[in-house]
């Protein structure tokens, strides 16, 4: 890959000093507050107004990655590529559905929820698988957005890439550690407005160093490639980069999955953000404008690549195409903005690493220490337990982070696994009485046996094509798991009545609950 | 469109619901391809745009009412609730 060419200059380096004594010093501010309670260190004591959690959705899901990411498929997809980015129309609907349900359960992880869903042997089973899984998904993505920092730092300084993974996310736990959620929650604010106005910024300003919109779009013309205009430019129903059938379970999937709890790997993070606002009302507009922020953070970038594909039309290397956002900045911004830019890099970082360093420990603390080793302990012996944890996970990432390149597939199979096969049982447990903690550990044994078959065995033995398009095999992973999870749910017996009711009242879920409910209204706990 | 909720009304599922659950999604995409695509000076950006932004004010009419309510009426009772997700977390619920 070409190295950027960037000079940093006085003003550069005080953008960038600036901005860590600001974050550092902000997130210590809190210190007191994140030392009260276990709900104060990880859920900042329950009692934001919306606008704080969402701008934390927000900051947390603009990571360094990111825009190599959605830089890579707006280069090679033009504005279509910004359908990819739509999974994140779950929130639209979650946010009036399961952010409502899921506040009302006031469950403080996602692996708690299922011991107030779920009832018996089955319902710890589940909460030790979850929260497990999340401490080492945490590490996971700590390691990985660490390492894209560290590329993001060879690049600009030619340092290796472990000094940027280890420096950087260092300088970050240090109010993770001091002030917990508090600490994450207010510099993500601080870090979403520094990183939405740049972004602005470099958007604006590469559509400028372009010619300005009608200089991109005459560009586009002469290069025979003004398809990239248009959102909508299908290749086929089947066929070709761009299917009508991918768009289509795109969008299916995406949005009623919205009706369902943790069927899309975003949704572990959401649950805290749900929980730490102060009314079910904050809640649903929290998740709402977060996701909103996010769809419109992606528009701002597309403009910027369109920008930069006019200009580089004919890379082909995607590592240097995917980089092209960051290019446009480093390279074209006037002396003195590639600092204030670099800080914004920062923010950007920092706003991933503190949701997630934070998110891990509170599945160790809440669920694994607290649930299971010491449901009797202290604040203060809890408070000492999630720094612990959120100093385990920091040195977890750093290996996590060398790590990187062999486990990287499968840590995407792992997650796309998860988004396939686990997506209609994560519905099923929130609309559906019966539906069972049996049933739900089904379709996670049931999911990985099946994905390994489509995946890697049958297309081995020439028994299913070996370049199926991913959406098919979505399909055909929901079709040959439902009825294994269905008939371990109807063979066994049903969660205890009594637990169901007390869940029904507090939550009052939508979806197939009669029994229950009729239940609740003899008891007189609710009324019709 | 102001209608008061009892607190039972309040906690029912109903029409609100589902207007907001269409209106949210299509603001989502309206507004975000109305966004690019006026940046770029396209006219049809701002029929997006502003297809968007009426989505928005009419979901946000339709379910704030009775997202008003039904945060009023758990308001209520999040205290025993909170002490009952706690005696599940420490065991006490199953002793």
């Amino acid at each position: 890959m070409e190295e950027f060419k960037v000079t940093f200059q006085f003003l550069d380096w005080f953008w960038t000093v600036a901005y860590l004594i600001l974050m550092i010093g902000c997130g210590m501010l809190f210190y007191n507050l994140g030392k009260r309670s276990e709900s104060d260190f990880f859920l900042a004591g329950r009692g934001l107004p919306w606008w704080l959690p969402a701008t934390s959705v927000y900051a947390t899901h603009t990571a360094t990655d990111t825009p190599m990411w959605i830089g890579g498929v707006i280069y090679k997809q033009g504005l279509r590529g910004l359908w990819y980015t739509f999974f994140s129309l779950w929130c639209a609907i979650s946010a009036f559905v399961s952010t409502r349900i899921f506040r009302r359960s006031l469950a403080m992880s996602m692996a708690e929820w299922q011991s107030l869903r779920y009832s018996g042997l089955g319902s710890e089973m589940l909460r030790g698988w979850l929260a497990g899984w999340q401490v080492f998904m945490n590490m996971f993505v700590l390691g990985w957005v660490g390492m894209a920092m560290g590329k993001v730092c060879h690049l600009v300084f030619g340092w290796d890439e472990w000094i940027g993974l280890v420096v950087f996310s260092s300088v970050c736990a240090i109010y993770v550690l001091s002030a917990g959620y508090w600490g994450v929650i207010m510099t993500d604010f601080q870090q979403g407005v520094i990183a939405f106005l740049v972004i602005i910024i470099v958007s604006v300003w590469a559509m400028m160093y372009a010619g300005g919109p009608h200089a991109i779009i005459d560009k586009l013309n002469q290069m025979d490639q003004a398809w990239r205009l248009n959102p909508f430019a299908f290749t086929g129903w089947t066929s070709g980069d761009f299917p009508i059938l991918w768009f289509i379970t795109m969008l299916v999937m995406a949005a009623v999955g919205g009706l369902g709890m943790g069927n899309f790997i975003d949704w572990y993070p959401e649950a805290q953000r749900i929980q730490s606002a102060r009314t079910v009302r904050d809640a649903a507009y929290s998740i709402w404008a977060g996701g909103f922020l996010v769809l419109t953070r992606n528009a701002l970038w597309a403009v910027a690549i369109l920008a930069f594909f006019v200009l580089n039309p004919n890379i082909t290397d995607v590592s240097r195409y995917e980089m092209g956002w960051y290019q446009m900045a480093f390279e074209k911004l006037p002396m003195g903005m590639v600092g204030f830019f670099f800080a914004a890099v920062l923010a950007i970082h920092f706003s991933t690493i503190s949701s997630h360093l934070n998110l891990g420990a509170s599945y160790f603390t809440r669920d694994l220490y607290h649930h299971y080793i010491n449901p009797m302990a202290t604040e203060q012996k809890l408070i000492w337990i999630a720094r612990l944890s959120t100093f385990i996970l920091l040195i977890g990432s750093f290996f996590m982070g060398s790590l990187m390149k062999d486990i990287t597939s499968w840590l995407i199979f792992a997650l796309w696994l998860q988004a396939a096969g686990i997506w209609l049982p994560s519905i099923l447990q929130v609309v559906w009485w019966r539906f069972n903690a049996w049933g739900y550990l089904a379709s996670w044994i049931a999911n990985l046996g099946i994905s390994w078959l489509i995946v890697w065995v049958l297309p081995a033995f020439n028994i299913l094509p070996k370049d199926m398009p991913d959406y098919q095999q979505f399909w055909i992973l929901m079709v040959l798991t439902f009825p294994i999870y269905i008939l371990v749910t109807l063979f066994t017996k049903p969660d205890d009545e009594a637990h169901l009711v007390k869940y029904y009242v507090m939550t009052r879920p939508i979806g197939w609950w009669g029994p229950i409910h009729k239940k609740a209204l003899a008891m007189g706990l609710i009324k019709e | 469109m102001a209608k008061t909720y009892t607190p039972e009304s309040a906690e029912k599922w109903g029409w609100e619901e589902l207007v907001a659950c269409i209106m949210s999604p299509v603001s989502y995409i309206f507004v975000s391809l109305g966004l690019v695509l006026v940046l770029l000076e396209r006219p049809i950006g701002w029929v997006y745009l502003i297809g968007g932004i009426a989505a928005t004010l009419v979901m946000y009419f339709v379910i704030d009412p009775k997202l008003r309510a039904v945060s009023d009426e758990y308001e209520r009772r999040q205290a025993e609730f909170l002490k009952q997700v706690e005696s599940v977390s420490k065991w006490e619920e199953r002793k």
